[in-house]
Protein backbone atom coordinates (compact mmCIF):
# COMPACT_ATOMS: atom_id res chain seq x y z
CA UNK A 1 0.00 0.00 0.00
CA UNK A 2 2.76 2.41 0.95
CA UNK A 3 4.55 1.59 -2.25
CA UNK A 4 1.41 2.43 -4.19
CA UNK A 5 1.22 5.81 -2.49
CA UNK A 6 4.85 6.50 -3.25
CA UNK A 7 4.35 5.51 -6.85
CA UNK A 8 1.34 7.78 -7.14
CA UNK A 9 3.18 10.66 -5.50
CA UNK A 10 6.19 10.14 -7.73
CA UNK A 11 4.21 10.03 -10.95
CA UNK A 12 2.09 13.02 -10.00
CA UNK A 13 5.19 14.98 -9.04
CA UNK A 14 6.76 14.06 -12.36
CA UNK A 15 3.61 15.25 -14.11
CA UNK A 16 3.80 18.58 -12.28
CA UNK A 17 7.43 18.97 -13.23
CA UNK A 18 6.79 18.15 -16.86
CA UNK A 19 3.83 20.48 -17.10
CA UNK A 20 5.70 23.21 -15.30
CA UNK A 21 8.74 22.83 -17.50
CA UNK A 22 6.49 23.13 -20.52
CA UNK A 23 4.96 26.29 -19.13
CA UNK A 24 8.32 27.84 -18.42
CA UNK A 25 9.57 27.07 -21.89
CA UNK A 26 6.41 28.34 -23.48
CA UNK A 27 6.54 31.69 -21.73
CA UNK A 28 10.08 31.90 -23.04
CA UNK A 29 8.59 31.89 -26.57
CA UNK A 30 10.24 28.75 -27.87
CA UNK A 31 13.79 30.00 -28.19
CA UNK A 32 15.60 28.72 -31.28
CA UNK A 33 17.94 25.83 -30.56
CA UNK A 34 21.24 26.93 -29.08
CA UNK A 35 24.18 26.95 -31.47
CA UNK A 36 26.04 23.69 -31.23
CA UNK A 37 22.95 21.79 -30.17
CA UNK A 38 22.86 18.93 -32.63
CA UNK A 39 20.33 16.65 -31.05
CA UNK A 40 16.60 17.02 -31.16
CA UNK A 41 14.42 16.26 -28.18
CA UNK A 42 13.99 12.74 -29.51
CA UNK A 43 17.79 12.32 -29.44
CA UNK A 44 18.01 12.21 -33.24
CA UNK A 45 20.63 14.33 -34.97
CA UNK A 46 19.18 17.78 -35.58
CA UNK A 47 19.35 18.59 -39.29
CA UNK A 48 17.19 21.68 -39.03
CA UNK A 49 18.48 24.91 -40.48
CA UNK A 50 19.20 26.59 -43.80
CA UNK A 51 21.56 24.65 -46.07
CA UNK A 52 23.00 24.86 -49.55
CA UNK A 53 25.19 22.76 -51.81
CA UNK A 54 28.22 24.49 -53.31
CA UNK A 55 28.81 22.44 -56.42
CA UNK A 56 28.37 22.98 -60.13
CA UNK A 57 26.20 19.85 -60.30
CA UNK A 58 23.13 21.79 -61.41
CA UNK A 59 24.98 22.64 -64.64
CA UNK A 60 26.39 19.14 -65.03
CA UNK A 61 26.67 16.35 -62.47
CA UNK A 62 29.73 15.02 -64.34
CA UNK A 63 33.18 16.55 -64.93
CA UNK A 64 32.90 19.55 -67.23
CA UNK A 65 34.92 22.50 -68.51
CA UNK A 66 33.70 26.06 -68.23
CA UNK A 67 31.46 27.56 -70.90
CA UNK A 68 29.98 31.04 -71.03
CA UNK A 69 27.81 31.30 -67.91
CA UNK A 70 28.79 27.81 -66.76
CA UNK A 71 31.49 27.37 -64.10
CA UNK A 72 33.85 24.43 -64.62
CA UNK A 73 33.42 21.62 -62.15
CA UNK A 74 34.62 18.28 -60.97
CA UNK A 75 31.68 15.92 -61.10
CA UNK A 76 29.73 14.59 -58.14
CA UNK A 77 29.11 11.16 -59.70
CA UNK A 78 31.14 8.35 -58.12
CA UNK A 79 33.55 7.21 -60.86
CA UNK A 80 32.18 10.02 -63.08
CA UNK A 81 30.43 7.59 -65.47
CA UNK A 82 26.65 7.28 -65.54
CA UNK A 83 25.70 3.73 -66.60
CA UNK A 84 23.16 4.59 -69.32
CA UNK A 85 21.57 1.90 -71.44
CA UNK A 86 22.57 2.46 -75.11
CA UNK A 87 19.25 4.06 -76.17
CA UNK A 88 19.38 6.31 -73.12
CA UNK A 89 22.91 7.46 -73.87
CA UNK A 90 21.70 8.59 -77.30
CA UNK A 91 18.77 10.41 -75.71
CA UNK A 92 21.09 12.08 -73.23
CA UNK A 93 23.24 13.33 -76.16
CA UNK A 94 20.11 14.73 -77.81
CA UNK A 95 19.07 16.42 -74.57
CA UNK A 96 22.55 17.94 -74.26
CA UNK A 97 22.32 19.40 -77.76
CA UNK A 98 18.95 20.99 -77.09
CA UNK A 99 19.57 21.85 -73.44
CA UNK A 100 19.14 25.59 -73.97
CA UNK A 101 15.41 25.09 -74.53
CA UNK A 102 14.71 21.55 -73.32
CA UNK A 103 15.91 21.85 -69.72
CA UNK A 104 12.75 21.59 -67.58
CA UNK A 105 14.18 24.33 -65.34
CA UNK A 106 13.25 26.75 -68.14
CA UNK A 107 9.58 25.99 -67.46
CA UNK A 108 9.89 26.64 -63.71
CA UNK A 109 8.82 23.12 -62.89
CA UNK A 110 9.75 21.76 -59.51
CA UNK A 111 13.21 20.32 -60.09
CA UNK A 112 12.70 16.76 -58.80
CA UNK A 113 15.04 14.79 -56.56
CA UNK A 114 17.97 15.00 -56.17
CA UNK A 115 18.32 18.11 -58.39
CA UNK A 116 16.49 20.32 -55.90
CA UNK A 117 19.21 19.55 -53.35
CA UNK A 118 22.04 21.02 -55.43
CA UNK A 119 20.44 23.89 -57.32
CA UNK A 120 22.21 27.16 -56.51
CA UNK A 121 19.53 28.16 -54.00
CA UNK A 122 19.29 27.55 -50.25
CA UNK A 123 16.76 25.27 -48.62
CA UNK A 124 15.48 24.94 -45.08
CA UNK A 125 15.12 21.66 -43.22
CA UNK A 126 12.38 21.58 -40.58
CA UNK A 127 12.29 18.54 -38.38
CA UNK A 128 9.88 16.96 -35.93
CA UNK A 129 10.15 13.48 -34.45
CA UNK A 130 7.95 12.01 -37.20
CA UNK A 131 8.26 14.40 -40.11
CA UNK A 132 10.91 16.27 -42.06
CA UNK A 133 9.95 19.11 -44.35
CA UNK A 134 12.46 20.58 -46.78
CA UNK A 135 11.39 23.94 -48.19
CA UNK A 136 13.36 25.32 -51.11
CA UNK A 137 13.86 28.93 -52.09
CA UNK A 138 13.47 27.88 -55.74
CA UNK A 139 9.92 27.98 -57.14
CA UNK A 140 8.22 27.25 -53.80
CA UNK A 141 9.42 23.69 -54.13
CA UNK A 142 8.93 21.51 -51.08
CA UNK A 143 9.64 17.96 -50.00
CA UNK A 144 7.46 16.32 -47.38
CA UNK A 145 9.20 13.36 -45.78
CA UNK A 146 7.32 10.99 -43.49
CA UNK A 147 9.67 9.61 -40.82
CA UNK A 148 7.11 7.40 -39.13
CA UNK A 149 7.79 3.87 -40.42
CA UNK A 150 5.00 4.14 -42.98
CA UNK A 151 5.47 2.61 -46.43
CA UNK A 152 5.04 4.30 -49.80
CA UNK A 153 1.33 4.29 -50.56
CA UNK A 154 0.20 2.24 -53.53
CA UNK A 155 -1.54 3.63 -56.55
CA UNK A 156 -1.10 7.36 -56.07
CA UNK A 157 -0.39 9.57 -59.09
CA UNK A 158 3.21 10.33 -60.05
CA UNK A 159 4.61 13.65 -58.97
CA UNK A 160 7.49 16.07 -59.48
CA UNK A 161 9.04 15.58 -56.04
CA UNK A 162 8.01 11.96 -55.42
CA UNK A 163 6.77 10.25 -52.30
CA UNK A 164 9.45 10.27 -49.58
CA UNK A 165 9.70 8.02 -46.52
CA UNK A 166 12.60 8.51 -44.13
CA UNK A 167 14.14 6.42 -41.38
CA UNK A 168 17.07 6.84 -39.07
CA UNK A 169 20.01 4.45 -39.38
CA UNK A 170 22.09 5.47 -36.39
CA UNK A 171 23.11 9.07 -37.06
CA UNK A 172 22.07 9.00 -40.70
CA UNK A 173 18.68 10.02 -42.07
CA UNK A 174 17.93 7.70 -44.97
CA UNK A 175 15.20 8.90 -47.33
CA UNK A 176 13.63 6.58 -49.88
CA UNK A 177 11.70 8.27 -52.69
CA UNK A 178 9.63 6.86 -55.54
CA UNK A 179 6.55 7.87 -57.53
CA UNK A 180 8.24 10.37 -59.80
CA UNK A 181 7.08 11.54 -63.20
CA UNK A 182 9.58 11.44 -66.08
CA UNK A 183 9.62 15.21 -66.65
CA UNK A 184 12.68 16.33 -64.70
CA UNK A 185 16.41 16.20 -65.41
CA UNK A 186 19.33 15.77 -63.02
CA UNK A 187 21.09 18.85 -64.40
CA UNK A 188 21.18 21.38 -67.25
CA UNK A 189 23.31 18.94 -69.27
CA UNK A 190 20.44 16.61 -70.14
CA UNK A 191 21.04 13.77 -67.68
CA UNK A 192 17.61 12.24 -67.23
CA UNK A 193 15.51 9.44 -65.77
CA UNK A 194 12.16 7.71 -66.27
CA UNK A 195 9.13 7.32 -64.02
CA UNK A 196 10.79 4.15 -62.65
CA UNK A 197 13.25 6.35 -60.76
CA UNK A 198 14.02 5.25 -57.22
CA UNK A 199 16.19 7.57 -55.13
CA UNK A 200 17.82 6.73 -51.80
CA UNK A 201 19.49 9.62 -49.99
CA UNK A 202 21.66 9.57 -46.91
CA UNK A 203 22.04 12.71 -44.78
CA UNK A 204 24.81 12.49 -42.18
CA UNK A 205 25.76 15.45 -40.01
CA UNK A 206 29.55 15.83 -39.86
CA UNK A 207 29.67 18.89 -37.63
CA UNK A 208 27.35 21.74 -36.76
CA UNK A 209 27.83 23.41 -40.11
CA UNK A 210 28.12 20.69 -42.70
CA UNK A 211 26.72 17.31 -43.56
CA UNK A 212 27.50 14.57 -46.02
CA UNK A 213 24.89 14.03 -48.69
CA UNK A 214 24.93 10.81 -50.67
CA UNK A 215 22.31 9.79 -53.18
CA UNK A 216 21.88 6.51 -55.04
CA UNK A 217 19.95 6.56 -58.30
CA UNK A 218 18.19 3.47 -59.53
CA UNK A 219 16.11 3.37 -62.72
CA UNK A 220 15.99 0.03 -64.55
CA UNK A 221 14.37 1.66 -67.60
CA UNK A 222 17.32 4.01 -68.16
CA UNK A 223 20.45 2.72 -66.40
CA UNK A 224 22.20 -0.66 -66.34
CA UNK A 225 22.91 -0.46 -62.58
CA UNK A 226 22.42 1.93 -59.64
CA UNK A 227 24.88 4.80 -59.39
CA UNK A 228 25.78 7.30 -56.71
CA UNK A 229 26.45 11.01 -56.26
CA UNK A 230 28.11 12.56 -53.20
CA UNK A 231 28.63 16.11 -52.02
CA UNK A 232 28.68 18.08 -48.80
CA UNK A 233 25.83 20.39 -47.81
CA UNK A 234 26.81 23.56 -45.97
CA UNK A 235 24.90 25.48 -43.36
CA UNK A 236 24.28 29.12 -44.30
CA UNK A 237 25.86 31.13 -41.52
CA UNK A 238 25.00 34.73 -42.37
CA UNK A 239 23.62 36.38 -39.26
CA UNK A 240 20.19 37.23 -40.71
CA UNK A 241 19.92 34.33 -43.12
CA UNK A 242 16.34 33.49 -43.95
CA UNK A 243 14.71 31.48 -46.69
CA UNK A 244 13.43 33.93 -49.31
CA UNK A 245 11.62 33.28 -52.61
CA UNK A 246 12.62 32.80 -56.21
CA UNK A 247 9.11 33.07 -57.73
CA UNK A 248 9.96 31.45 -61.02
CA UNK A 249 6.42 31.16 -62.40
CA UNK A 250 5.86 34.87 -61.87
CA UNK A 251 9.07 35.64 -63.78
CA UNK A 252 7.91 33.39 -66.60
CA UNK A 253 4.74 35.46 -66.82
CA UNK A 254 6.67 38.76 -66.80
CA UNK A 255 8.96 37.46 -69.52
CA UNK A 256 6.02 36.37 -71.61
CA UNK A 257 4.25 39.70 -71.25
CA UNK A 258 7.43 41.56 -72.23
CA UNK A 259 7.98 39.35 -75.26
CA UNK A 260 4.46 40.12 -76.50
CA UNK A 261 4.91 43.84 -76.06
CA UNK A 262 7.92 43.99 -78.39
CA UNK B 1 -12.69 7.45 -2.10
CA UNK B 2 -9.97 5.56 -0.30
CA UNK B 3 -7.52 7.35 1.87
CA UNK B 4 -4.54 6.18 -0.08
CA UNK B 5 -5.52 7.99 -3.23
CA UNK B 6 -5.83 11.38 -1.60
CA UNK B 7 -2.21 12.56 -2.03
CA UNK B 8 -2.41 11.57 -5.65
CA UNK B 9 -5.57 13.59 -6.19
CA UNK B 10 -4.08 16.57 -4.37
CA UNK B 11 -0.99 16.52 -6.54
CA UNK B 12 -3.07 16.16 -9.65
CA UNK B 13 -4.99 19.26 -8.67
CA UNK B 14 -1.74 21.15 -8.06
CA UNK B 15 -0.49 19.91 -11.39
CA UNK B 16 -3.72 20.90 -13.03
CA UNK B 17 -3.58 24.39 -11.58
CA UNK B 18 -0.03 24.84 -12.81
CA UNK B 19 -0.98 23.46 -16.16
CA UNK B 20 -3.84 25.87 -16.59
CA UNK B 21 -2.19 28.90 -15.04
CA UNK B 22 -0.97 31.63 -17.35
CA UNK B 23 0.22 31.60 -20.01
CA UNK B 24 -1.73 28.53 -21.01
CA UNK B 25 -5.08 30.00 -20.10
CA UNK B 26 -7.53 31.38 -22.57
CA UNK B 27 -9.24 28.49 -24.26
CA UNK B 28 -11.62 30.62 -26.24
CA UNK B 29 -10.69 34.27 -26.37
CA UNK B 30 -7.53 34.63 -28.43
CA UNK B 31 -5.46 36.58 -25.94
CA UNK B 32 -3.17 37.67 -28.70
CA UNK B 33 -5.85 39.24 -30.84
CA UNK B 34 -4.34 42.40 -32.22
CA UNK B 35 -5.47 45.74 -30.85
CA UNK B 36 -6.92 46.84 -34.16
CA UNK B 37 -9.28 43.91 -34.32
CA UNK B 38 -12.62 43.60 -32.68
CA UNK B 39 -12.65 41.44 -29.60
CA UNK B 40 -12.44 37.95 -30.97
CA UNK B 41 -14.85 36.35 -28.58
CA UNK B 42 -16.82 33.68 -30.38
CA UNK B 43 -20.18 34.95 -31.46
CA UNK B 44 -23.07 33.23 -33.11
CA UNK B 45 -22.55 34.08 -36.74
CA UNK B 46 -26.16 34.01 -37.82
CA UNK B 47 -29.37 34.39 -35.94
CA UNK B 48 -31.09 31.07 -35.67
CA UNK B 49 -27.86 29.13 -35.96
CA UNK B 50 -27.81 25.92 -33.95
CA UNK B 51 -26.69 26.28 -30.36
CA UNK B 52 -22.99 26.37 -29.69
CA UNK B 53 -21.32 23.19 -28.61
CA UNK B 54 -20.64 23.25 -24.89
CA UNK B 55 -17.08 24.39 -24.35
CA UNK B 56 -15.09 21.95 -22.30
CA UNK B 57 -11.80 22.86 -20.65
CA UNK B 58 -9.16 21.57 -22.98
CA UNK B 59 -5.39 21.65 -22.86
CA UNK B 60 -3.51 20.77 -26.01
CA UNK B 61 -0.50 18.49 -26.16
CA UNK B 62 2.88 20.21 -26.26
CA UNK B 63 5.64 19.91 -28.83
CA UNK B 64 9.13 19.10 -27.50
CA UNK B 65 9.91 22.84 -27.36
CA UNK B 66 6.72 23.62 -25.44
CA UNK B 67 4.42 24.96 -28.16
CA UNK B 68 0.75 23.98 -28.15
CA UNK B 69 0.74 21.12 -30.65
CA UNK B 70 -1.42 21.84 -33.70
CA UNK B 71 0.36 19.41 -35.99
CA UNK B 72 -1.50 17.31 -38.49
CA UNK B 73 -3.80 17.75 -41.45
CA UNK B 74 -6.52 20.35 -41.56
CA UNK B 75 -9.11 21.81 -43.89
CA UNK B 76 -10.33 25.35 -44.12
CA UNK B 77 -13.88 26.43 -43.47
CA UNK B 78 -15.82 29.65 -43.37
CA UNK B 79 -13.09 32.22 -43.93
CA UNK B 80 -14.07 34.60 -46.70
CA UNK B 81 -13.92 38.14 -47.96
CA UNK B 82 -17.50 38.56 -46.91
CA UNK B 83 -20.70 39.50 -48.64
CA UNK B 84 -20.32 40.42 -52.24
CA UNK B 85 -22.66 42.49 -54.30
CA UNK B 86 -21.88 40.53 -57.40
CA UNK B 87 -20.36 37.19 -58.12
CA UNK B 88 -18.60 35.56 -60.97
CA UNK B 89 -20.36 32.28 -61.51
CA UNK B 90 -17.71 29.79 -62.53
CA UNK B 91 -20.17 26.97 -62.74
CA UNK B 92 -19.89 25.53 -59.30
CA UNK B 93 -20.84 28.47 -57.20
CA UNK B 94 -23.88 29.72 -55.47
CA UNK B 95 -24.27 33.36 -56.42
CA UNK B 96 -25.15 35.70 -53.62
CA UNK B 97 -24.73 35.21 -49.95
CA UNK B 98 -21.34 34.96 -48.41
CA UNK B 99 -18.50 35.89 -50.66
CA UNK B 100 -16.54 32.75 -50.55
CA UNK B 101 -19.20 30.81 -52.26
CA UNK B 102 -17.38 28.95 -54.96
CA UNK B 103 -15.09 26.87 -52.83
CA UNK B 104 -14.75 26.27 -49.16
CA UNK B 105 -18.31 25.17 -48.69
CA UNK B 106 -17.21 21.75 -47.62
CA UNK B 107 -15.50 18.68 -48.91
CA UNK B 108 -17.16 15.35 -49.59
CA UNK B 109 -19.80 14.61 -47.03
CA UNK B 110 -18.22 11.39 -45.82
CA UNK B 111 -15.23 13.41 -44.69
CA UNK B 112 -17.23 16.16 -43.12
CA UNK B 113 -16.94 16.67 -39.41
CA UNK B 114 -19.56 18.44 -37.45
CA UNK B 115 -18.65 22.09 -37.58
CA UNK B 116 -18.65 24.28 -34.52
CA UNK B 117 -21.33 26.92 -34.92
CA UNK B 118 -20.07 29.25 -32.26
CA UNK B 119 -17.16 30.61 -34.25
CA UNK B 120 -17.45 33.73 -36.39
CA UNK B 121 -17.15 33.48 -40.16
CA UNK B 122 -16.69 35.85 -43.04
CA UNK B 123 -15.94 39.55 -42.65
CA UNK B 124 -16.67 40.36 -39.01
CA UNK B 125 -15.40 43.92 -39.11
CA UNK B 126 -16.77 46.25 -40.45
CA UNK B 127 -20.17 45.14 -39.18
CA UNK B 128 -21.79 45.30 -42.63
CA UNK B 129 -19.63 42.33 -43.65
CA UNK B 130 -18.04 44.07 -46.61
CA UNK B 131 -14.43 44.85 -47.38
CA UNK B 132 -14.12 48.67 -47.06
CA UNK B 133 -12.66 49.16 -50.53
CA UNK B 134 -11.58 52.61 -51.66
CA UNK B 135 -13.72 53.83 -54.59
CA UNK B 136 -11.06 53.11 -57.21
CA UNK B 137 -10.65 49.53 -55.93
CA UNK B 138 -14.41 48.96 -55.89
CA UNK B 139 -14.60 50.24 -59.48
CA UNK B 140 -11.67 48.08 -60.58
CA UNK B 141 -13.27 45.03 -59.02
CA UNK B 142 -16.55 45.72 -60.75
CA UNK B 143 -14.86 46.19 -64.13
CA UNK B 144 -12.86 43.00 -63.76
CA UNK B 145 -16.02 41.05 -62.90
CA UNK B 146 -17.72 42.55 -65.98
CA UNK B 147 -14.88 41.24 -68.11
CA UNK B 148 -14.31 37.93 -66.36
CA UNK B 149 -15.67 35.87 -69.23
CA UNK B 150 -13.65 37.74 -71.83
CA UNK B 151 -10.55 39.08 -70.08
CA UNK B 152 -9.11 42.23 -71.60
CA UNK B 153 -5.68 41.45 -70.29
CA UNK B 154 -3.92 39.39 -67.66
CA UNK B 155 -5.10 41.89 -65.06
CA UNK B 156 -8.58 40.38 -65.51
CA UNK B 157 -7.37 36.86 -64.73
CA UNK B 158 -7.21 35.52 -61.20
CA UNK B 159 -3.57 34.93 -60.18
CA UNK B 160 -4.68 31.45 -59.05
CA UNK B 161 -5.55 30.62 -62.65
CA UNK B 162 -2.04 31.80 -63.57
CA UNK B 163 -0.55 29.45 -60.95
CA UNK B 164 0.93 32.33 -59.02
CA UNK B 165 1.14 32.29 -55.27
CA UNK B 166 -2.09 32.87 -53.36
CA UNK B 167 -0.42 35.41 -51.11
CA UNK B 168 -1.34 35.88 -47.47
CA UNK B 169 -4.01 35.46 -46.19
CA UNK B 170 -5.58 33.89 -49.30
CA UNK B 171 -3.62 30.66 -48.81
CA UNK B 172 -5.87 30.05 -45.81
CA UNK B 173 -9.10 30.00 -47.77
CA UNK B 174 -7.62 29.02 -51.09
CA UNK B 175 -9.84 26.10 -51.98
CA UNK B 176 -12.16 24.07 -49.82
CA UNK B 177 -11.04 20.75 -51.17
CA UNK B 178 -7.30 21.09 -50.67
CA UNK B 179 -5.54 20.20 -47.47
CA UNK B 180 -3.32 21.99 -45.02
CA UNK B 181 -0.59 20.63 -42.82
CA UNK B 182 0.68 22.25 -39.67
CA UNK B 183 4.13 21.05 -38.69
CA UNK B 184 6.21 22.31 -35.79
CA UNK B 185 9.99 22.31 -35.62
CA UNK B 186 11.73 23.83 -32.57
CA UNK B 187 11.27 27.60 -32.84
CA UNK B 188 9.00 27.38 -35.90
CA UNK B 189 5.46 26.78 -37.01
CA UNK B 190 5.20 25.60 -40.60
CA UNK B 191 1.91 25.96 -42.46
CA UNK B 192 1.83 23.97 -45.67
CA UNK B 193 -0.91 24.63 -48.20
CA UNK B 194 -1.51 21.77 -50.62
CA UNK B 195 -2.56 24.17 -53.40
CA UNK B 196 0.59 25.10 -55.33
CA UNK B 197 2.79 23.63 -52.55
CA UNK B 198 2.93 26.90 -50.65
CA UNK B 199 4.90 26.65 -47.44
CA UNK B 200 4.84 29.36 -44.81
CA UNK B 201 7.76 29.07 -42.39
CA UNK B 202 6.89 31.15 -39.33
CA UNK B 203 9.72 31.80 -36.87
CA UNK B 204 8.78 32.36 -33.22
CA UNK B 205 11.85 34.26 -32.10
CA UNK B 206 12.38 38.01 -31.90
CA UNK B 207 14.29 38.49 -35.14
CA UNK B 208 13.66 41.78 -36.96
CA UNK B 209 11.41 41.88 -40.03
CA UNK B 210 13.14 41.88 -43.41
CA UNK B 211 14.16 45.19 -44.91
CA UNK B 212 11.50 46.93 -46.99
CA UNK B 213 13.26 46.16 -50.28
CA UNK B 214 12.72 42.41 -49.96
CA UNK B 215 9.27 41.39 -51.14
CA UNK B 216 7.89 37.87 -50.98
CA UNK B 217 4.59 36.44 -52.25
CA UNK B 218 4.07 34.74 -48.89
CA UNK B 219 5.54 37.72 -47.07
CA UNK B 220 7.76 37.80 -44.03
CA UNK B 221 5.82 36.21 -41.17
CA UNK B 222 6.68 36.29 -37.48
CA UNK B 223 4.73 34.34 -34.89
CA UNK B 224 4.17 34.44 -31.14
CA UNK B 225 2.28 32.05 -28.90
CA UNK B 226 0.12 33.46 -26.13
CA UNK B 227 -1.81 30.71 -24.45
CA UNK B 228 -3.39 28.62 -27.18
CA UNK B 229 -3.28 31.47 -29.68
CA UNK B 230 -0.61 31.90 -32.31
CA UNK B 231 -0.43 35.47 -33.56
CA UNK B 232 1.32 35.89 -36.91
CA UNK B 233 2.33 39.28 -38.32
CA UNK B 234 3.10 39.35 -42.03
CA UNK B 235 4.67 42.17 -44.02
CA UNK B 236 6.86 42.55 -47.13
CA UNK B 237 4.19 41.08 -49.38
CA UNK B 238 4.88 40.96 -53.09
CA UNK B 239 2.39 41.43 -55.93
CA UNK B 240 2.69 40.17 -59.52
CA UNK B 241 4.78 42.67 -61.49
CA UNK B 242 2.79 41.99 -64.66
CA UNK B 243 -0.46 43.31 -63.21
CA UNK B 244 0.57 45.40 -60.19
CA UNK B 245 -1.95 43.92 -57.74
CA UNK B 246 -2.76 40.61 -56.16
CA UNK B 247 -6.24 39.22 -55.58
CA UNK B 248 -7.65 38.35 -52.15
CA UNK B 249 -10.41 36.22 -53.63
CA UNK B 250 -11.83 34.98 -56.92
CA UNK B 251 -13.75 38.23 -57.27
CA UNK B 252 -10.89 40.63 -57.79
CA UNK B 253 -10.75 42.11 -54.32
CA UNK B 254 -7.30 43.53 -54.95
CA UNK B 255 -4.34 43.92 -52.65
CA UNK B 256 -1.21 46.02 -53.00
CA UNK B 257 2.38 45.73 -51.86
CA UNK B 258 1.36 47.82 -48.83
CA UNK B 259 -0.67 44.92 -47.46
CA UNK B 260 0.01 43.88 -43.89
CA UNK B 261 -1.80 41.05 -42.16
CA UNK B 262 -2.13 40.07 -38.51
CA UNK B 263 -3.56 36.59 -38.10
CA UNK B 264 -4.60 34.67 -35.02
CA UNK B 265 -4.83 30.89 -34.90
CA UNK B 266 -6.53 29.73 -31.71
CA UNK B 267 -6.68 26.06 -30.81
CA UNK B 268 -10.23 25.76 -29.53
CA UNK B 269 -10.27 22.00 -29.18
CA UNK B 270 -8.47 19.04 -30.66
CA UNK B 271 -10.23 19.41 -33.99
CA UNK B 272 -10.76 23.16 -34.34
CA UNK B 273 -8.55 26.17 -34.90
CA UNK B 274 -10.41 29.48 -34.84
CA UNK B 275 -8.86 31.79 -37.43
CA UNK B 276 -8.95 35.54 -37.83
CA UNK B 277 -7.01 37.91 -40.05
CA UNK B 278 -6.83 41.67 -39.75
CA UNK B 279 -6.06 43.08 -43.17
CA UNK B 280 -4.50 46.52 -43.53
CA UNK B 281 -3.85 47.92 -47.00
CA UNK B 282 -4.04 51.72 -47.23
CA UNK B 283 -3.72 51.69 -51.05
CA UNK B 284 -6.86 49.59 -51.40
CA UNK B 285 -9.06 49.84 -48.31
CA UNK B 286 -10.23 52.83 -46.28
CA UNK B 287 -9.51 51.09 -42.98
CA UNK B 288 -8.30 47.78 -41.55
CA UNK B 289 -10.86 45.00 -41.74
CA UNK B 290 -11.13 41.55 -40.23
CA UNK B 291 -12.11 38.19 -41.63
CA UNK B 292 -12.77 35.06 -39.63
CA UNK B 293 -13.18 31.36 -40.16
CA UNK B 294 -11.66 28.14 -38.95
CA UNK B 295 -9.55 25.14 -39.68
CA UNK B 296 -11.13 21.75 -39.01
CA UNK B 297 -8.93 18.73 -38.41
CA UNK B 298 -9.09 16.34 -41.35
CA UNK B 299 -10.17 12.75 -40.96
CA UNK B 300 -7.60 10.40 -39.46
CA UNK B 301 -6.19 8.84 -42.61
CA UNK B 302 -6.12 12.11 -44.52
CA UNK B 303 -3.04 12.84 -46.59
CA UNK B 304 -2.12 15.73 -48.85
CA UNK B 305 -0.69 15.11 -52.29
CA UNK B 306 1.42 17.20 -54.60
CA UNK B 307 -0.67 19.93 -56.22
CA UNK B 308 1.97 21.25 -58.59
CA UNK B 309 -0.14 23.67 -60.67
CA UNK B 310 2.57 23.33 -63.33
CA UNK B 311 -0.11 22.78 -65.90
CA UNK B 312 -0.59 26.48 -65.44
CA UNK B 313 2.94 27.38 -66.37
CA UNK B 314 1.62 27.01 -69.90
CA UNK B 315 -1.81 28.44 -69.09
CA UNK B 316 -0.36 31.92 -69.27
CA UNK B 317 0.45 31.36 -72.96
CA UNK B 318 -2.97 29.89 -73.61
CA UNK B 319 -4.87 32.59 -71.75
CA UNK B 320 -2.93 35.35 -73.44
CA UNK B 321 -3.37 33.83 -76.87
CA UNK B 322 -7.08 33.38 -76.38
CA UNK B 323 -7.36 37.02 -75.33
CA UNK B 324 -5.52 38.09 -78.47
CA UNK B 325 -7.54 35.81 -80.68
CA UNK B 326 -10.76 37.21 -79.28
CA UNK B 327 -9.57 40.79 -79.65
CA UNK B 328 -8.53 40.25 -83.26
CA UNK B 329 -11.83 38.58 -84.15
CA UNK B 330 -13.71 41.60 -82.79
CA UNK B 331 -11.91 43.96 -85.14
Amino acid sequence: MNRRILKAVASAAALVLVVHAGTARLSGQAAPPARGAQRTASARPDLSGIWQALTTANWNVQDHSAEPGVPAGTGVVEGNEIPYQPWALAKRAENFKGRGTLDPENSCYMPGVPRAMYMPFPFQILQSPTFVMIAFEYAQTVRRIHVDRTAHPEGIPTSWMGDSRGRWEGKTLVVDTVNFNDQTWFDKAGNFHSDALHVVERFTLRGHDHMDYEVTIEDPKVFTRPWTMKMPLYRRLESHVQLLEYPCVSFLEDEYVKSRQK
Amino acid sequence: MSRTSRPFITLLIVGGVLATSAPITGQQAPAGAPAVSKPAAPAVSKPGAPAARPSKPWTPKRTPDGQPDLQGYWQTQGTSTGRQDRNIDLGNGKPGGDGFWAYGTGWSSDQQRQLPNNLPRGVIDPPDGRVPLLPWAAAAKSEIIDNAENPRSLADVDPHARCLSSGVPRTNYALGYVGYQFMQSPGYVVLYTELSHQTRIIPLDDRPHLGKDIKLFLGDSHGKWEGNTLTVRTKNLRVPASTGFGWLDMQATLYSDQLEVVETYTLVDRDTIAYQAVVTDPKVASRPWTMAGMFIRAVDDYEVYEYACHEGNKAITNIRESIELRNSSKK
